[in-house]
C-alpha cells in the first residue's frame, strides 16, 4: 500500500533487523506505558488547565507549560518501565530477529542450550543484571532534577 | 498492622515466592562462578573465569545494542504511548471512555 503511494521505494525490511524487533517490542510494551501515563494524566486537576486558559494561555501553551510538567512522574515511571521490560525480553528478539540482532537474554539462551555452557551463560546473565540496575540507578540519578517540577 | 497477626498469613505466599526467586537466583550466581567442562554438564570448580571472558568486545556489542534498543523502544513508546494517554483520559464520550479503559 504504502509502495503504491510512493511513499516508500523499496518493501521495509522488517525480518532480521534491529527496526523490526525495535517495532515489535514497541507494540508489545505500549498498552504498560499507555496505562501508566493514563493513570498519571488523570491523577492532574483539570483546574489548573482550566485557570491557565482562562488567563490567556492557548492549548499548546497550555499542554507544555502545565499538562507536560505535571506528568513527569509519569512519563519517568513509564520510561522506566519500559526500559526494564523490553531488557528482559527474549522471545520477540529471538523470533523477529533470528539470531541476527543478539540481545542479551537470547545470547544466554544460546550459550546455554546450544552450547551447554552453562557457567558462562550464568556468568553472562549475572553481568545483565547489574547492567540493568545500573541503567536504571543512572536514569533515577538523571530523572532526580525532573522529579522537582511535578507536582507540589 | 502488625497488632494482626492473621495478617501474616496473607503474606505467606508472596513470600514462598520470594524464597523461591532469591534460591533460584543465588543457584545462578554460585554457576557463574564454576569452571566450564566441555562435553559435561557438570561445572568444575569455583573460577573467575567466566567474568574474565565478559570482557571481550563480542559481548560488550551485545550489551550496548540491548541497552540502544531498549533505550530506542522506550522512546518511541512515550512517543506514541502520550497522545494515546492523553487522548483516553480527556476523552469527552463517556461510552468510548468505557470500553477503552
Amino acid at each position: 500500500m504504502l509502495l503504491k503511494a510512493g511513499l516508500i521505494g523499496a518493501p521495509v525490511q522488517f525480518m532480521f533487523t534491529e527496526f523490526g524487533v525495535v517495532t515489535a517490542l514497541v507494540h508489545v510494551t505500549l498498552p504498560v506505558m499507555v496505562i501508566m501515563l493514563a493513570a498519571a494524566l488523570s491523577h492532574i486537576d483539570r483546574d489548573y488547565e482550566r485557570a491557565a486558559a482562562s488567563l490567556g494561555a492557548g492549548p499548546i501553551r497550555v499542554f507544555v507549560t502545565v499538562t507536560l510538567p505535571l506528568s513527569t512522574p509519569g512519563i519517568i515511571a513509564g520510561v522506566t518501565t519500559a526500559f526494564a521490560w523490553t531488557f528482559s525480553a527474549f522471545a520477540t528478539p529471538q523470533l523477529i530477529g533470528g539470531g541476527r540482532v543478539n540481545m542479551v537474554a537470547n545470547l544466554v539462551y544460546q550459550l546455554g542450550f546450544a552450547s551447554f555452557n552453562f557457567p558462562f551463560a550464568a556468568s553472562l546473565s549475572v553481568a545483565g543484571l547489574v547492567l540493568t540496575f545500573a541503567v536504571l540507578a543512572l536514569m533515577r540519578a538523571a530523572a532526580a532534577p525532573l522529579e522537582k517540577i511535578g507536582p507540589h | 498492622m502488625t497488632s494482626r497477626p492473621f495478617l501474616r498469613a496473607f503474606v505467606a505466599p508472596a513470600t514462598l515466592c520470594a524464597l523461591a526467586f532469591v534460591a533460584a537466583l543465588a543457584a545462578v550466581m554460585q554457576y557463574s562462578l564454576r569452571a566450564y567442562v566441555p562435553g559435561s554438564l557438570e561445572p568444575g570448580g569455583f573460577t573467575l573465569a567466566n567474568f574474565a571472558a565478559l570482557m571481550k568486545p563480542l559481548y560488550a556489542r551485545v550489551f550496548l545494542d540491548t541497552v540502544w534498543i531498549c533505550f530506542l523502544t522506550a522512546l518511541f513508546t512515550l512517543i506514541i504511548g502520550y497522545p494515546l494517554a492523553y487522548a483516553l483520559v480527556h476523552a469527552r464520550n463517556v461510552a468510548l471512555k468505557r470500553s477503552s479503559w
